[in-house]
């Protein structure tokens, strides 16, 4: 019997190779004494022991077994195995942390190195491709990552992960990362309003005047063009303009710099996916179902809530959805000119070399980014007409 | 005439950019009346349709409802006191067919009991069960059922007036026989007053009580359907009759019961039943190569002798 059959899942096997090269071949974890002095960095079996540097191994060779000759049970086993990895990768690092961080020193910290992001990355990658194999009885799948982000919450709780650097960043910035989370979610919840409003006022407006169509998309279309650093730029010299000739501006907080800038700019980036996907959405209503309920005898008014609206909302949402990810984005880099938000940690640990703060700034960016993304596709399939 | 005149046209017009789509008709549609407007694509046929209720106004003439001149009349509330089904169905796909159904009974501020019971009235009366369909949604249906849902809808809010435009055009032979047989079934029962544009012949046949042959947007004839197999007014209607199965055609418009002699002796060995019509006795008849059926009733006792010289002479119409 050949060892590679056409039956093997070719996706685990190359996934195991790569994590298991990579967990061999680069270093796991680094310790540093403190924030400024260059870590050491220690591969597998000298940051976790060799008996779970073993097992880890031991687990990975054994999923590949199981790819290459996979059955039901096998796809069962393998989830199973990928649950286990991702339940054991927070323990390993307290445990990596307890070893070899000594608890007197308080200004050392523990660095996350390529081979524990890689386990972490090929791991959820495995857990996408042997939850299609499995699909759909296999709710079981969630637990995996919902164990993950329960021991890590547990880990971080009890303080066994205090000396990773991450956290060490966090700990003497917590009140300004709970300031920068409300003002990312300020902005961008503020942009997301502005161009809800205007955005479908102006789809609504298009619908009137359909010669406008060109030149408002024209307009819209122009502002994507610009690159967001220069149009935060170039929106800062008629801000301050207005706002050193305007003591209501003044008193509103709008200078060159900061948030207004930052939410104009937004503003306009995010206009262009809302008015298109609400125009268009509201042009794809099937003509058979409006001419029904005109001659049902509803008003214009209950044409549009009852059926034109409610039919194209779900394209609405997608249109919303690219926005928020998109804003939420570019608020980190409005950081440049001022404006709060995660992007001030990043611009901060790039500028003094210290990667666990730039890591502060864009991990929470990235889950806010996620967040949306699952927040509006689930309104979007909830709103989907005729799913019963 | 006895019957009262529940729509009339009188002169009407309708110009799009200049060009009449309807052209200075007039048209009396009695109550409980089935008026099928039949005719060629872009005949004018939905366009009149849709002039009765106010989807397009009139270029010029006058159209009353119920006595009532319908450009006195709020489009709005004309168009819930009318029934309106079309092709396709229209149906509203966020909604259940429930929700669907009770879209006019809403508009008209029915209370909810009152909504509720109708919608469970409809959608027995279409031999939907209740229980099985008021909470699916149309992309759960079958395009039968959903155009029962469609003919519910337009019920729901009991009009004098039913309008429907080619609603089962899109459906296949099978299922387009049996919703005709259905409307004519629920016709019985609820006498409304219907206007149904087809192209269809054989559809404008079966239903009608009068047919309106329309063409460039003139009526070219309004008859019965047997006077208008029998005395086509012009070269039009005739092509639109197809002139080889005329007598076929008036043959299924005439039923057994209407022909049948006393019955004399031993049964024939063949059957047919009595409100068959005649274009099905002579199917039976050529089919079997024989040239008398025996005639029975709905309980099978044989009440009559059809030979097939009974299908040339009898009563013509």
């Amino acid at each position: 019997m050949r060892l590679l059959s056409s039956a093997s899942n070719r996706v685990v096997l190359t996934l195991v190779t790569l994590a298991i090269g990579s967990l061999l071949l680069g270093d796991f974890a680094s310790v540093q004494a403190n924030r400024i002095v260059p870590g050491s960095g220690f591969g597998l079996f000298a940051a976790l022991g060799s008996a779970w540097a073993v097992a880890l191994l031991a687990a990975l060779v054994t999923l590949a077994a199981l790819a290459l000759h996979p059955s039901p049970a096998g796809y069962r086993g393998m989830l199973l195995l990928i649950s286990l990895l991702l339940l054991q990768w927070p323990a390993s690092l307290a445990w990596f942390i307890h070893t070899q961080i000594p608890a007197d020193q308080a200004q050392a910290r523990a660095g996350l190195a390529t081979g524990c992001w890689s386990l972490l990355f090929f791991a959820l990658l495995l857990l996408i491709e042997v939850r299609q194999r499995l699909a759909p009885a296999a709710g079981w799948w969630r637990l995996g990552p919902l164990g993950l982000l329960l021991v890590t919450g547990l880990l971080i709780y009890s303080g066994y992960l205090e000396p990773l650097a991450l956290l060490r960043e966090y700990s003497s910035r917590s009140a300004q990362f709970w300031q920068a989370l409300r003002g990312h979610l300020g902005l961008v919840g503020g942009a997301l309003g502005f161009s809800l409003l205007f955005g479908v006022a102006l789809a609504l407006l298009i619908r009137r005047q359909p010669q406008l169509q060109r030149s408002v998309f024209g307009v819209l279309n122009f502002f994507q063009t610009i690159p967001s650093l220069a149009l935060f730029g170039l929106l800062i010299a008629p801000l301050s303009y207005l706002a050193a000739h305007s003591p209501l501006l003044q008193q509103l907080g709008i200078r060159g710099i900061g948030w207004a800038p930052a939410l104009l700019a937004l503003v306009a980036y995010s206009l262009l996916p809302i008015v298109r996907n609400t125009s268009v959405a509201l042009q794809a209503v099937a003509a058979e179902v409006i001419e029904s309920a005109r001659g049902m005898g509803m008003s214009p008014w209950q044409v549009f809530s009852q059926v034109r609206l409610p039919l194209a909302l779900p394209v609405i949402l997608e249109g919303m959805r690219i926005t928020s990810i998109q804003a939420i984005g570019l608020t980190a880099v409005a950081a440049l000119i001022g404006a709060e938000g995660f992007g001030s940690f990043i611009f901060q640990g790039l500028g003094q070399g210290a990667m666990d703060l730039v890591l502060l700034g864009a991990l929470p960016t990235i889950v806010l980014a996620l967040l949306a993304d699952a927040l509006f596709s689930a309104l979007a399939r909830y709103f989907q007409p005729g799913v019963g | 005439m006895s019957a009262r005149p529940m729509i009339e046209l009188d002169n009407v017009s309708r110009l799009f950019e200049g060009v009449a789509a309807v052209d200075g008709i007039s048209l009396r549609i009695d109550s409980g009346e089935i008026c099928v407007i039949v005719g060629t694509s872009g005949c004018g046929k939905s366009t009149t349709l849709r002039l009765l209720n106010k989807l397009i106004d009139c270029s010029s003439g006058d159209i009353r409802i119920d006595g009532q001149a319908i450009a006195q009349l709020d489009a709005q509330r004309l168009r819930r006191r009318m029934g309106y089904a079309i092709q396709n169905t229209g149906l509203f796909p966020h909604w259940t067919v429930a929700r669907n159904i009770s879209v006019v009974p809403r508009l008209l501020n029915w209370p909810t009991e009152r909504i509720e019971a109708r919608v469970h009235e409809l959608l027995e009366l279409l031999g939907l069960p209740h229980a099985d369909f008021a909470h699916k949604f149309p992309s759960q249906l079958s395009g039968g059922q959903a155009q029962r849902v469609g003919v519910a809808r337009a019920l729901a809010g009991d009009p004098d007036i039913l309008l429907m435009d080619e609603p089962f055009g899109a459906l296949d032979p099978i299922t387009r026989d049996s919703l005709q047989n259905e409307l004519l079934r629920i016709q019985s029962r609820i006498h409304k007053t219907i206007v149904f544009v087809t192209h269809d012949i054989d559809e404008a046949l079966k239903l009608a009580t009068r047919i309106v042959v329309m063409d460039q947007g003139r009526i070219v004839q309004h008859d019965t359907p047997v006077n208008l197999l029998n005395h086509p007014a012009n070269a039009f209607v005739e092509s639109l009759l197809g002139q080889g199965e005329r007598g076929l055609k008036r043959a299924s418009l005439q039923r057994v019961a209407e022909r049948m002699l006393p019955l004399q002796g031993t049964p024939p060995a063949f059957s047919v039943a009595a409100q068959d019509s005649l274009r099905q006795a002579l199917s039976l008849m050529l089919w079997h190569r024989v040239g008398e059926l025996c005639v029975r009733d709905n309980e099978g006792r044989a009440v009559g002798l059809l030979p097939i010289s009974a299908l040339l002479h009898g009563a013509t119409a």
